[in-house]
């Protein structure tokens, strides 16, 4: 037995040795970038101080384009949106922000998905390499305890993103990687050939808040616990608020006018007085264009303008 | 409590150091309440069902060795079908899962392992027929074969003449197991994280929205997912049998490189060997001795039953069914073609005979596996239907598949290698510092470049 032991303390102890040095050289490469790319943004948006942020997933990261919100307010705007994300992810940046910086607004797209549990919105890869920050510890063992163990390793918080670290160290990220700050322009129209297969989305999405499992209970209650810290978090640093939903492509009139956020919702924001715009294409007919969009979800880059002209015209009013 | 999770190797150490501490005769004991435990965590209060299937088929077993009557044996295989009907089979044939929320027969799930249990214990009782000796195992050696827990979710299918002897045998401290067990579930888990699991997103995206790709991309995706399947079920294999090994049991092997397989006969003595071995010598055999009179009419019959039943064995799904009697006709056509292939094979050069028979039994599999994805005939018939087609190729995250691709250059350039050899045994016979170099870079490989979020393996649904 001694000898099994021995041997196995040894290995583990060159394997740790190992992790430690790839795991120092990953964090090295990682914060170099500071470029705001995907993947990057975090490390962007603690290096450099703006005025506001525009925070959320993939709707956010493709529809609101800081530019024209800019020249609309006055201020420095930098999109922080992620694909794949949601509270967690949101969360995680403000608390990095604040940090250094006190912003004043944060223009929040908002979906479902950053108050009900969805297994498709939920990464928080983006989050790991900062698990150094005691807030940010905390959330990474909220999410799942076995953090503890996993973030012993030095290489864990990298995990799977070796090839993206090494090759943006060595080539260095070109001016286009970052987009206009953190917004990536996707270009092309809606394919409606895929039309069924659209409307069968729209319907989950309209169900998918309705039966939860127990599982999904527990993880809602987590991600409600991150939102409700969220807009306390923002309500103690007398950081403005204001939330909008992103619109589906119109393929039909009750799609135009149903926004897909449930009322559970809408209720916690009223209750928070936080102000929310559902830009439906029923109600804004710029928006009633299927060519503005990308796919169901996601509007193309000629939409994401039309949009954030609505959306600053909306943020300049509440400011006033 | 998947066996690739952190909470199953805290288990198995904790179980294995107990284990260890405690004398030899209390072990097989300790090892019963943490298999039963174990089953409990897993799936709670479908422990009843193993209970139960234990209970009934260790008393068939005894009534058999007191009265040497078959009706015992016909009884037990009975039950063992009716308890395989009621759970796995019954609720798909009448639609149970599509009653309305809530309804009990609706809540019903098929007990995690049920197929695999199931079949050791009418093994069990066919053997002890067979041999005419009336000698049944003692409750707690019996109760141990049903429900070790390194093979209780998805096998290998354990035999009892070599699980059993084995119970009762003392186990020391082995070095020799330790390391060789230790290996076996490292390269699982490498295989499992590193290849399975970062190609699981690939074939999950095309095969999910098949209406979206074609051609090369479907093709690539029916690939991707017969060499997952093989990985995630070789990983569970290797880290059951490397579990086992640490307690001092040896498994039967799972595996015997299939994918060198030149014959679709020799792919299935290569592949879940436990389950393709168990319905050749409880089924296959049988079978066509029942029926030699009849020629080659009767080795086709007996054939044809035999891959009906595997592919049955899988679920109640008649993509499952045409899976079975796909490999059945190609079985078939290769029993009856023998001389006209070796014919063939002999006007090319050997090497290049044997890369294209590979190479033919290999699409046969990755065809067949998209039967085995399906969730029904149409949707097999329509996805095999786009390979015909063309759209750009779509390849999901590059990232993953290159460290999908780097795994598998690993496992495949090893496999090579090592032939027929298993895993642990090859490694062993290989220079202290390769071993070492080895080990090193599967452990840091698993938080580099593996898919640590996926614990699930496929075969947990069979």
């Amino acid at each position: 037995m001694k000898r099994f032991v021995t041997n196995a303390v040894l290995l583990l102890t060159i394997s740790l040795v190992l992790d430690f040095g790839i795991g120092k050289a990953l964090e090295y490469m990682y914060f170099a970038n500071t470029s705001g790319a995907p993947g990057y943004v975090l490390n962007h948006a603690v290096s450099q101080p703006y005025d506001a942020y525009i925070m959320g997933a993939s709707g956010a990261q493709r529809g609101y384009i800081p530019s024209v919100i800019s020249r609309e307010l006055g201020m420095e705007v930098l999109n922080t949106g992620e694909a794949g994300t949601n509270i967690f992810h949101n969360y995680a940046t403000l608390k990095l922000v604040l940090k250094h910086r006190t912003p004043k607004l944060i223009i929040w797209d908002l979906t479902d998905a950053d108050y009900f549990y969805r297994p498709d919105a939920g990464k928080t890869g983006m989050i790991t390499p900062y698990y150094h920050d005691p807030d940010i510890k905390e959330l990474l063992y909220d999410l799942d305890p076995l953090n503890k163990l996993w973030l012993c390793s030095k290489i864990y918080p990298y995990n799977g993103k070796i090839l993206s670290i090494v090759s943006s160290y060595v080539s260095k990220p070109n001016a286009q990687a970052a987009g206009d700050k953190g917004y990536h322009p996707i270009e092309g129209s809606i394919n409606l050939k895929m039309r069924s297969q659209y409307l069968r989305q729209f319907s989950e999405e309209q169900s998918f808040i309705k039966h939860r499992s127990k599982d999904e209970a527990a993880k809602d209650a987590l991600i409600r616990k991150y939102f409700h810290a969220f807009i306390q978090l923002c309500r103690d640093n007398n950081i403005r608020l204001i939330a909008f939903h992103c619109p589906k492509a119109p393929l039909n009139s009750q799609i135009a006018s149903t926004p897909l956020i449930s009322e559970e919702l809408r209720a916690q924001l009223q209750h928070y007085n936080i102000p929310l715009y559902s830009i439906m294409p029923g109600q804004y007919p710029e928006m009633n264009n299927l060519s503005l969009f990308f796919d169901f979800s996601h509007l193309n880059h000629s939409g994401a303008q039309v949009f954030s002209r609505i959306i600053a015209e909306h943020i300049k009013s509440e400011l006033k | 409590m998947s066996l690739v999770s952190v909470l199953y190797l805290i288990f198995l150490g904790m179980v294995l150091l107990v284990y260890y501490a405690l004398p030899q005769k209390a072990r097989p004991y300790l090892l019963l309440l943490s298999s039963w435990a174990f089953y409990a965590i897993n799936q709670g209060y479908y422990l009843f069902v193993l209970l139960l299937s234990i209970s009934i088929n260790y008393l068939l077993c005894r009534g058999w060795a007191k009265h040497g009557n078959r009706a015992w044996v016909a009884v037990s295989i009975l039950f063992n079908l009716a308890l395989l009907s009621f759970f796995k089979y019954l609720p798909a044939i009448f639609g149970f899962t599509s009653l309305p929320d809530g309804s009990l027969l609706q809540q019903i799930a098929i007990p995690i392992g049920l197929s695999f249990f199931s079949f050791q214990a009418m093994g069990y009782m066919l053997d002890l027929h067979w041999s005419g000796k009336r000698q049944v195992a003692s409750m707690a050696q019996y109760s141990l074969f049903m429900s070790f827990f390194p093979q209780l979710l998805a096998g290998p299918i354990a035999r009892g003449k070599s699980f059993i002897p084995q119970v009762s045998k003392a186990s020391c401290f082995n070095y020799a197991d330790m390391v060789s067990g230790s290996r076996r579930i490292l390269w699982g888990l490498f295989k499992k994280v590193v290849i399975a699991s970062n190609l699981s997103p690939y074939t999950d995206v095309v095969f999910q929205n098949y209406n979206d790709h074609q051609g090369i991309t479907i093709a690539l995706a029916a690939i991707a997912y017969f060499i997952q399947i093989y990985m995630d079920f070789s990983a569970y294999s290797d880290i059951a049998i490397g579990s086992a090994r640490l307690f001092g049991y040896r498994l039967m092997e799972n595996f015997r490189v299939p994918l060198s397989a030149k014959s679709v006969t020799d792919f299935w003595r290569r592949w879940h060997i436990s389950l393709s071995s168990w319905v050749r010598d409880y089924l296959f055999l049988p079978l066509q001795y029942q029926t030699r009179a009849w020629g080659k009419a009767g080795l086709t019959t007996a054939t044809m039953i035999t891959f009906l039943v595997i592919g049955v064995w899988h679920g109640a799904n008649w993509t499952l069914v045409i899976f079975g009697v796909l490999h059945g006709i190609a079985s078939t056509w290769e029993s009856h073609s023998k001389e006209l292939r070796a014919k063939l094979w002999q006007s090319l050069p050997k090497r290049i005979g044997n890369v294209l028979s590979n190479l033919i039994v290999f699409l046969f599999i990755a065809a067949s596996a998209i039967l085995l994805r399906s969730a029904s005939i149409g949707e097999a018939i329509a996805i095999i239907s786009r390979i015909a087609g063309s759209s750009p190729l779509y390849l999901g995250s590059k990232q993953l598949l290159v460290f999908a691709i780097s795994g598998m250059l690993l496992v495949f350039g090893i496999d090579t290698f090592k032939g027929d050899i298993p895993i642990d045994e090859y490694i062993g016979k290989q220079p202290k510092a390769l071993r070492w170099a080895l080990y090193i870079c599967l452990i840091i490989a698993l938080p580099l470049i593996g898919s640590l979020s996926s614990e699930n393996f496929i075969y947990y649904q069979y």
